[in-house]
């Protein structure tokens, strides 16, 4: 009888092992495609650059950003002064990498005009964060309108120290289409947004400077399209925010642990429990140990 | 029925519930095949943790306290269970000041932090959530009680665009409930087998098989055990243990 136990309890086992898929999974909001889309994103960028060395260096473009999915590729445009081809490159299926050359302590002002191509040219698409958060504010519907990306203008200085950027301008322009059926209307983002820069100037004028990423100041517009319609769009953002000698990204605060169990005057949540405790897990195993130990020797 | 056979089916009911904690647990986990890059990610290699963060319940592993800002903007708190539902946060005593934690938040950033410090709270301590761009990793003290916390201050260092994480140590979390049930199911059937009072072996097996059941009904019906846990503390915190 006790046989025949066992074998059924396996044999429930098994079968509930072998359908026991993923039951009880989450599933998370994702986010939807937008009728809003955007094309012929193109930018001039004008910047100011020290070589700090002793020797010559490159200031160096390439013409893909990889912040978004699919990634933007860029065509050179315009250059000036003229920028010669490198000879590596990361991106040699779109024509290469082009530079300038910079003099050992030569500060030199370049200009250089980039337009988007590919996916973002060709195929309507909308520019968003690589993989950008569909879950942040679960379970709410996390829609915030267009999505902004951004990049790290001064990001040549952590690649190569010995370039000093000095100052960073870049004017950003991008064609809005509406292709729906009907009316739409929403918060459209910059597309693409540098950080710890500022907003020196846009047209249309921009509904509000959306502060999500904290450390980019992006343009945001609500807009309203009829069916069908195109609407350009430009904003022009300047780099650095503040004083060139300001680490930028630096944590700015390290405020002391408080003393007291309830800080005054601050926001302040509990701490929860975190742990179960293993005394009963203790007594538990301590129970049948003595149960065994009881019909076994005092029994 | 024997009296040591009661004693043996008590604690066999007692350990279940420590079991069907961690089956819940394992479960309900957010499938992060499929969807690792829509989640924050808290990444300390130090002590092995790379996990996503949750805006539910700590029950579900890592969570952000929602009063809390996200990295970047402000104090960061995550609180993480130091034993059972994954114990994601089982070393963070281990920590010391100048380890690196990262954040890789979607929409943000890869964000690094460097440890400062740590502290044991009571726990019954409120912590200020205006205290800089900081962050505070939040488990229970010491292992296996709740009576304190352990708090871990970090503070923020520098931001790098958004790179979804690449490995997928969660992503093995499911069979883990399963081959807990089994392990529970073959200890109790062990523990039949050759339990000395033979008349009394039918209770045990019919006992495991009971709570085996149990456990996989919280298998596939996963809800937070936050109740039976409170009782469980509740109970170890009465019997001082």
């Amino acid at each position: 009888m006790m046989k025949k136990i066992v074998l059924a309890s396996a044999f429930m086992f098994t079968l509930f092992a072998f359908f026991g898929a993923s039951w009880g999974a989450e599933a998370w909001i994702q986010e939807q495609e937008s009728s809003l889309y955007m094309s012929h994103l193109s930018t001039t960028i004008h910047i100011h650059i020290k070589n700090n060395r002793d020797h010559v260096q490159y200031f160096k473009i390439s013409q893909q950003y990889f912040g978004t999915t699919p990634p933007i590729d860029w065509i050179i445009v315009n250059t000036n002064p003229k920028a010669v081809k490198m000879v590596k490159s990361v991106t040699p299926e779109l024509g290469g990498d082009y530079g300038w050359r910079i003099n050992p302590g030569e500060t030199m002002t370049i200009c250089f005009s980039l337009a988007a191509t590919g996916s973002m040219g060709n195929i309507p698409t909308y520019i968003q964060q690589n993989s950008s958060m569909a879950n942040q504010f679960w379970p709410l519907i996390p829609e915030p309108g267009l999505a902004a990306s951004w990049f790290m203008p001064n990001e040549i200085e952590i690649l190569n120290p010995d370039l000093d950027l000095q100052v960073w301008q870049g004017e950003f322009k991008f064609l809005l289409h509406n292709v729906d059926t009907k009316r739409v209307a929403g918060i459209v983002r910059a597309p693409i947004v540098p950080v710890d820069s500022k907003l020196t100037s846009s047209n249309p004028s921009i509904t509000f400077v959306d502060k999500d990423v904290p450390w980019a100041d992006t343009a945001a517009w609500d807009v309203s399209m009829a069916p069908g319609s195109s609407r350009w769009f430009s904003y022009t953002y300047q780099w650095p925010i503040s004083s060139p000698n300001e680490p930028s990204h630096s944590g700015s605060s390290s405020s002391t642990f408080p003393k007291t169990s309830a800080a005054k005057n601050t926001t302040t949540v509990p701490t929860p429990g975190t742990g179960v405790p293993y005394g009963l897990l203790a007594i538990g195993t301590v129970v049948i140990v003595a149960g065994v130990a009881y019909s076994k020797f005092f029994r | 029925m024997k009296f040591s056979t009661v004693l043996i089916i008590v604690g066999m009911f007692i350990i279940s519930l420590y079991f069907l904690v961690e089956v819940n647990y394992y479960s309900s986990v957010e499938n992060d095949s499929q969807n690792r890059s829509d989640s924050p990610y808290l990444e300390v290699p130090l002590i092995g943790v790379d996990q996503s963060i949750n805006n539910k319940s700590v029950d579900y592993g890592v969570y952000h306290e929602p009063e809390s800002a996200k990295p970047g903007s402000g104090t960061v708190v995550l609180f993480g269970h130091r034993t059972l539902h994954g114990s994601p946060f089982l070393k963070l005593d281990q920590l010391k000041p100048g380890d690196n934690i990262t954040l890789a938040w979607p929409g943000i950033g890869n964000v690094e932090y460097r440890v400062l410090n740590h502290t044991i709270v009571p726990a019954s301590y409120r912590l200020s959530v205006e205290q800089g761009n900081v962050l505070f990793l939040i488990t229970c003290y010491p292992l296996g009680s709740s009576k304190e916390r352990l708090v871990i201050k970090a503070k923020q260092e520098k931001i790098y665009p958004y790179q979804a994480p690449t490995a997928t140590s969660t992503d093995d979390d499911q069979p883990y409930a399963i081959a807990l049930i089994a392990a529970f199911f073959a200890g109790g059937m062990i523990l039949s087998y050759f339990y000395p009072v033979t008349e009394d072996r039918m209770f045990l097996i019919i006992a495991t098989l009971a709570m085996t059941l149990f456990l996989v009904l919280g298998y596939f019906f996963p809800t937070p055990a936050s109740g039976i846990e409170s009782q469980m503390s509740n109970i170890s915190n009465i019997l001082g243990v």
